[in-house]
């Protein structure tokens, strides 16, 4: 097999996938916009930042993600100018979309903390 | 002016297709231009960046599939058909005389047929793109789990919820 192949292999299965809870790309998204309005691009780098390459997300799967967010008035988007001066849709959140991001916290919280007490006592 | 417009921008198909389209390229060409200052030579960085992306297509699909999904036209057809279904009931409950009874059923036929036909172009529209289960459990691809620990303790989730 070639060489590439083989390290591309190893890279492939030392990866672990992991499952995330439906709703927390959607968190993130909503707490990234919290600061200030940015485009795609900006959102995908802002989490990477965060989190340090800890999470591997695949900053495609944003998108549909975004356009659902803006489907149910969480988030309005308007096309701007970039950094770099190119045309780039501007995603903002909205009042409902703060509201959302209240509850979804809240929810956030309130789970990690039992199963966390889960853990502890178990 | 945008302001104005930009509603109606929303009726051309075609151009919030393109939009979709050029949202993609920008994302993608911000991630080569990354890989490049990485001394990735342009091909590599190219590849690179859509193995980053993820499924280009799929993701258009899915991005156009939502887009379609929530078109200005396609919502005021389906008011103007439910319009049409309530009218053509109460023609059909307040008239007795047979000509203007018969006026109501059509409006009523007009109403259903009219639904089913949209829900058939949905359906048909979306058999080749991916359903996205909404059940189901975003998937995504780590070097370590969710609970991966920072020196605060903190799962990666909880640091972006505390950045500032």
């Amino acid at each position: 097999m070639h060489g590439g192949a083989i390290d591309r292999l190893k890279t492939q299965m030392t990866k672990v996938r992991t499952d995330l809870m439906q709703g927390t790309l959607e968190l993130l998204i909503l707490k990234t916009l919290s600061r200030a309005p940015m485009h795609g691009y900006g959102i995908a780098q802002r989490i990477h930042e965060a989190v340090d390459d800890l999470l591997k997300i695949e900053d495609g799967s944003l998108y549909p993600a975004l356009y659902r967010m803006e489907e149910r008035g969480w988030i309005a988007s308007e096309w701007g100018v970039s950094e770099n001066n190119r045309r780039a849709k501007f995603y903002r959140l909205t009042k409902a979309g703060r509201k959302r991001l209240a509850g979804e916290r809240a929810n956030w919280e309130r789970v990690s903390q039992a199963i966390g007490r889960i853990l502890e006592t178990a | 002016m945008n302001l104005l417009i930009g509603p109606f921008r929303r009726f051309d198909s075609r151009r919030v297709h393109r939009e979709i389209d050029e949202e993609l390229q920008f994302h993608l060409d911000l991630l080569t231009e990354e890989n490049c200052r990485q001394n990735l030579s342009w091909d590599e960085a190219q590849a690179t960046a859509r193995e980053q992306f993820g499924n280009v297509a799929q993701i258009r699909d899915e991005c156009i599939r939502i887009a379609d999904r929530n078109h200005p036209a396609i919502w005021a057809l389906k008011w103007l058909l439910a319009f049409v279904f309530v009218g053509g009931v109460l023609v059909r409950v307040f008239s007795h005389e047979f000509h203007v009874t018969r006026v109501g059923d059509i409006l009523m036929e007009i109403g259903v047929l009219g639904r089913l036909l949209l829900y058939l172009r949905g359906a048909t529209r979306s058999r080749n793109l991916k359903e996205p289960d909404d059940s189901a459990p975003l998937k995504l691809t780590s070097h370590l789990t969710l609970t991966a620990y920072d020196q605060s303790g903190r799962t990666p989730v909880e640091r972006v919820l505390s950045s500032k």
